[in-house]
């Protein structure tokens, strides 16, 4: 069994998904500021902790297509 | 002194003396090899690993020094959020691959996988100096971390006396690392792990209770602490992405990847290890708490006493043991690893690849026990022996982050691609070490680097723009010697071994012999 499978069709773009992170947290012009709140939290600290949930949910997404896409075999 | 916390403290640091010792029997392996006594003979599944490298990258130096840095500088110090974000999707992509080079041709370091790829064992030399250098004050500032523990709990002493638990907790740990190896850590780890995730939950819980909530600790936080200024939007961002880029460069990262069973078990990781970054954000946020409580820097430990000394205002005597022995231990599993994975380096880099090539693997197995111990105490004479030692471990410590960067073209570029040119790879690794020790020296050990090209104010972290220079002198020397033909040596590497899945266990890929691709122990 192949470990890295090349997907077919949109597929083949789903590890793309793992630039998004990226984009979402080193853009930090997008997200310094302190409104609005969450629960006395400002934004740029609950914002963040937000992303942490988006990360770890892309990552396991491009496991899950890479995973069913090996399964279904060469 | 607070006999409570100090009872709790040393019954937990016992227990897990007693796992480190007991280590050498779990999933038994014949630890006079180095793959078994430094890899765990990579044998190690998805639940191990997660627990093994959350308790490796989240040191003790990480519970005192993110919250420290929130608490004297404020929002800046938030960085270390979006680096662990990003860190993980940078695993998933680039480790599994790393993972299958190694084991089909049983390399132990990153600097085996750079010998091998470009057939050069002076860039080999290279990266695996430029890791034991960037290492050894990660291990003292593990050291640092265990005595502002010892000095929260309230031992103080001068001299020889003073310095005796500390002395002790490092004995123990060398002891339990020589004869167990990569297995104690990981068995520690899992305990490790555990108190620092009931720490960190009950300090979130109960500390705004007494606070007055969320609210009350962000409106305590003077303004200019809580909000980000748009001239540090780019320091923000140079030391998350440069943190994040240098993270799994460091050996003991290295060496918490190739410990794991499989390529899956590493990418389920990069999925599952951001619950790790929750805990660090919150741990961050412990940083304001304390300011909040009105906590003031301590003289001799500065902000780094921020949260030692929160945890003993806020929780009941028995709980600040928890939590201090939490961090105590929280310095035990690094400080482990990152000595195997020195002991390592120095043993197939350095030892077998300079001073005695005909070592055999129970040769290299002993050769790194010693060195693991050498590393330690030499970590531990460091921080008792100097004056400043702490602040000196801090710089260095900087210095480090910048140094293991400059590998990143040798080892992650050559992951995907053989295009860049051994001798373009040397160069640039030479100009990014120079260039960023010079600028982070110009600004007296700190991150940022106050850059201005054209009128524009880059200030940014030293590391990423000595990368960048590292980037560019890789790419037009690999141009030019490439167009000159110069010799790229042989690559003992095909494109297959990349993805492989490995499914032969390590042991069987090491030769008796000790030929060149002997045993993978870092």
């Amino acid at each position: 069994m192949r470990g890295e499978t090349r997907g077919r069709g949109w597929r083949r773009l789903v590890p793309l998904l793992l630039i998004i992170p990226f984009v979402g947290t080193l853009w930090v012009s997008s997200y310094a500021s302190l409104q609005p709140e969450l629960w006395g939290i400002p934004f740029f600290y609950w914002y963040q902790f937000l992303w942490i949930a988006i990360g770890a949910l892309l990552t396991i997404v491009v496991y899950l297509v890479e995973r069913s896409e090996e399964k279904r075999g060469p | 002194m607070n006999v409570t916390a100090l009872v709790v403290a040393v019954a937990l640091f016992a227990l897990v003396t007693v796992l480190g010792f007991v280590a050498a029997h779990w999933r038994r392996g014949d630890l006079d090899l180095l793959h078994e006594w430094g890899l765990a003979g990579g044998r190690f599944g998805t639940v191990v690993t997660w627990f093994l490298l959350g308790g490796d990258l989240y040191t003790a130096y990480t519970f005192i020094a993110v919250p420290a840095l929130v608490f004297g500088a404020g929002a800046i110090g938030f960085f270390a959020v979006p680096y662990t974000i990003i860190v993980y999707p940078l695993v998933f992509v680039t480790m599994p691959r790393l993972w299958s080079v190694c084991r089909a041709h049983g390399y132990v370091t990153p600097a085996d996988f750079v010998r091998g790829r470009y057939d050069s064992s002076t860039l080999a030399l290279a990266v695996a100096g430029t890791g034991i250098l960037a290492t050894m004050p990660y291990i003292a500032l593990q050291l640092v971390g265990i005595q502002v523990v010892i000095a929260g709990l309230g031992i103080t002493g001068t001299g020889l006396m003073g310095d005796m638990p500390l002395i002790i907790a490092f004995v123990i740990l060398a002891a339990y690392t020589y004869s167990s190896g990569l297995r104690a850590p990981a068995l520690i780890a899992l305990v490790k792990d555990l108190l620092i995730f009931v720490t960190v939950i009950a300090a979130v819980v109960i500390i705004p209770a007494k606070l007055g909530g969320y609210g009350a600790i962000f409106a305590a936080v003077p303004r200019e602490k809580l909000d980000l200024a748009p001239a540090q939007y780019g320091s923000y961002a140079t030391l998350a992405l440069g943190s994040a880029l240098a993270l799994f460069l460091y050996p003991h990262s290295i060496t918490g990847v190739l410990s794991s069973s499989g390529r899956k078990v590493i990418k389920r990781n990069a999925a599952f290890l951001p619950a790790y970054s929750f805990l660090l954000g919150l741990i961050a946020l412990l940083g304001y708490m304390a300011i909040a409580a009105g906590i003031k820097p301590d003289p001799t430990y500065g902000t780094q006493w921020a949260v030692p000394a929160l945890f003993d205002a806020m929780f009941p005597d028995w709980f600040t043991g928890v939590a201090f022995a939490a961090i105590a231990i929280g310095a035990l599993v690094p400080a482990a690893i990152m000595s195997i994975a020195t002991a390592n380096l120095f043993t197939r880099n350095i030892y077998k690849e300079y001073l005695r090539p005909d070592a055999t693997p129970r040769n290299e197995a002993r050769v790194a026990k010693l060195a693991s111990l050498v590393v330690k105490f030499g970590a531990l004479v460091f921080i008792l022996a100097l004056e400043n030692a702490r602040q000196e471990a801090i710089d260095f410590q900087l210095l480090g982050g910048v140094w293991i960067l400059q590998t990143f073209p040798a080892v992650i570029f050559g992951l995907y691609t053989r295009w860049f040119h051994r001798w373009a790879l040397l160069a640039g690794w030479l100009v990014g070490m120079a260039t960023g020790t010079a600028m982070a020296a110009s600004q007296h050990f700190t991150a940022i680097y106050p850059l201005q090209i054209g009128g524009f104010d880059l200030r940014g972290y030293s590391a990423f723009y000595a990368f960048i220079a590292n980037v560019i002198v890789v790419v037009v020397g690999s141009v030019v010697l490439n167009a000159m033909g110069v010799s790229p040596g042989r690559d003992e590497t095909v494109d297959s071994d990349y993805v492989s899945d490995g499914v032969r266990p390590l042991e069987s890929s090491v030769p008796e012999s000790g030929a060149a691709v002997a045993d993978p122990a870092v």
